[in-house]
């Protein structure tokens, strides 16, 4: 399987000391990638270079074997979910969502509230978001990371909000945009959410991104959920 | 892009706000001016007004200086910190990655310069008609019809308009340089009416950089009110260009508050 992101001699830096230094690491096409991050921070420094929003000290980042920051600003086909998650708060789901879709001009309002529904965010739909409580506005956030059904999706700490039953709602479409293609990588500091449930698993910490439990992308396709069909 | 902000423009309170500020600045500055420079009181005016009274009274308020000056903050309010608070709430990540720097850039300077036009336009054209409908129908009808004054009333207007972009447009790129939104606020009318000042008090031979020429000109412009207009356009591409260039490397540097107050969280 062709590697989708690679990692050439990167060093991150992050009010004066190092997130990762002189690192060199691939992520395979196709597959959830889970990133334990003991310093939140670190997760948010390495998404935001790997979709080129931060400069990164030394190294070079590929995505899709393009350099990012050199040969493209952004790569393409990139659905980010950062915090702070940047929606507005004036503004319905609906119409964030749909706010950012007018962009690319991909979208079209009922693609927007399928999405919706499927995060159960249906019953909210008349309401703005500065009234939603932190898990519905993480799901939010989650769904215009995955509006453009992109071909690369990076998650910051996604499912730090939801209660059980919104991890699964959220691994549900995590798995089935995996089964669509797309190469899926998940950083958060609590390792418990990351277990069982991705093909690989790696550690950042320490100035060092190491593999763990590297057996687990064969083990982890039992243990996965079904993708949703309905969608 | 544009489309997507306006949207977001048109349902902010701060633009409404800033339309109705100019609105009340106008109006005040049209009373004191009905008041004060041209000498009428409204028992005067309940008499009749002589024909053209309107035309005199609304170049007359255009002219006050403090409302060019007030015109610096009013173009702050609707749109000048958004690249800032875009770089601080994360959504400059969301708009960016949807499309390329350049264009990202360039949308949002267009989006700043025709919000804080459009919001002074807006306050202004809504004073102008008010007053109209108060003083024309107290004007006493003239044996021959005076000479409008209404193109330079429009031509000041349009000017007040640019004025309002190339302020808000200074916000835009202080806060970006200052790596701060209250920038956008405090820079524009600190640097415009500061040079006014200079202009007026110390190098006259810098007056193309003072504001109350770019509304009222009296010096000699080279061609005259286009000339003020070609100015302006002149420094509104350069802040657009001076935005694209510090824009990128402003969002590309860590965002500190942020990932301190996540820390702290996950602690």
């Amino acid at each position: 399987m062709d590697e989708a992101i690679q990692l050439h001699g990167l060093t991150l830096r992050q009010g004066g000391r190092y997130i990762l230094r002189e690192a060199d690491y691939a992520f395979r096409e196709g597959e959830i990638h889970g990133i334990h991050t003991p310093d939140p921070a670190a997760g948010h420094v390495l998404l935001t270079a790997l979709a080129g929003l931060a400069r990164p000290a030394a190294g070079k980042i590929f995505v899709d074997y393009q350099e990012v920051g050199e040969e493209i600003d952004f790569p393409e086909a990139l659905g980010i979910m950062t915090r702070p998650d940047g929606l507005i708060g004036a503004f319905t789901a609906l119409d964030n969502l749909m706010n950012l879709a007018r962009i690319q001009r991909s979208v079209t309002p009922r693609d927007a509230l399928k999405l919706i529904k499927a995060l159960e965010l249906g019953p909210l739909l008349q309401v703005k978001l500065r009234r939603y409580d932190p898990q519905m506005r993480q799901r939010v956030s989650f769904a215009q990371a995955v509006l453009e059904s992109p071909l690369f999706l990076l998650l910051e700490d996604p499912f730090s909000q939801q209660e059980e039953t919104g991890r699964e709602l959220l691994w549900r479409q995590i798995c089935q945009r995996r089964a669509q293609g797309a190469t899926i990588l998940i950083t958060t500091p609590r390792r418990a959410e990351l277990e069982g449930r991705t093909d690989t698993l790696s550690v950042l910490d320490g100035e060092r991104i190491l593999p763990e439990k590297e057996e687990q992308a064969d083990g982890a396709s039992d243990q996965r959920p079904e993708p949703h069909q309905d969608l | 892009m544009l489309r997507a902000d306006f949207q977001r423009i048109f349902s902010s309170l701060r633009f409404w706000a800033a339309a109705a500020g100019v609105f009340l600045a106008t109006g005040i500055a049209a009373y004191l001016q009905f008041t004060g420079e041209l000498g009428y009181t409204l028992e005067l005016a309940a008499s009749g007004l002589p024909p053209g009274f309107h035309q005199e009274v609304l170049l007359a308020a255009l002219r006050t200086p403090w409302l060019i000056q007030a015109l610096t903050l009013a173009a702050t309010l609707p749109f000048a910190s958004s690249l800032a608070e875009d770089r601080r709430d994360g959504r400059g990540v969301l708009l960016a990655t949807r499309t390329l720097w350049r264009k990202y850039l360039c949308g949002r300077c267009a989006s700043i310069a025709l919000s804080a036009a459009l919001a002074a336009i807006l306050g202004l054209l809504l004073c102008i008609g008010v007053l109209v409908l108060i003083l024309l129908p107290m004007e006493l009808a003239a044996q021959e019809a005076p000479a409008s004054q209404m193109p330079a009333v429009w031509g000041m207007v349009l000017r007040a308009g640019t004025s309002c972009a190339i302020f808000a447009l200074t916000g835009a790129l202080g806060s970006m340089a200052l790596r701060g939104a209250w920038a956008a606020y405090v820079l524009p009318p600190a640097l415009w009416i500061g040079l006014h000042f200079l202009c007026i008090r110390a190098v006259p031979a810098l007056f193309c950089l003072d504001i109350v020429q770019w509304i009222q000109p009296v010096d000699v412009w080279l061609g005259g009110s286009w000339g003020v207009l070609l100015f302006q356009g002149e420094l509104l591409a350069i802040l657009v260009l001076a935005i694209y260039l510090v824009g990128k490397g402003a969002f590309l540097a860590p965002v500190r508050r942020a990932s301190h107050a996540r820390r702290e969280e996950a602690a």
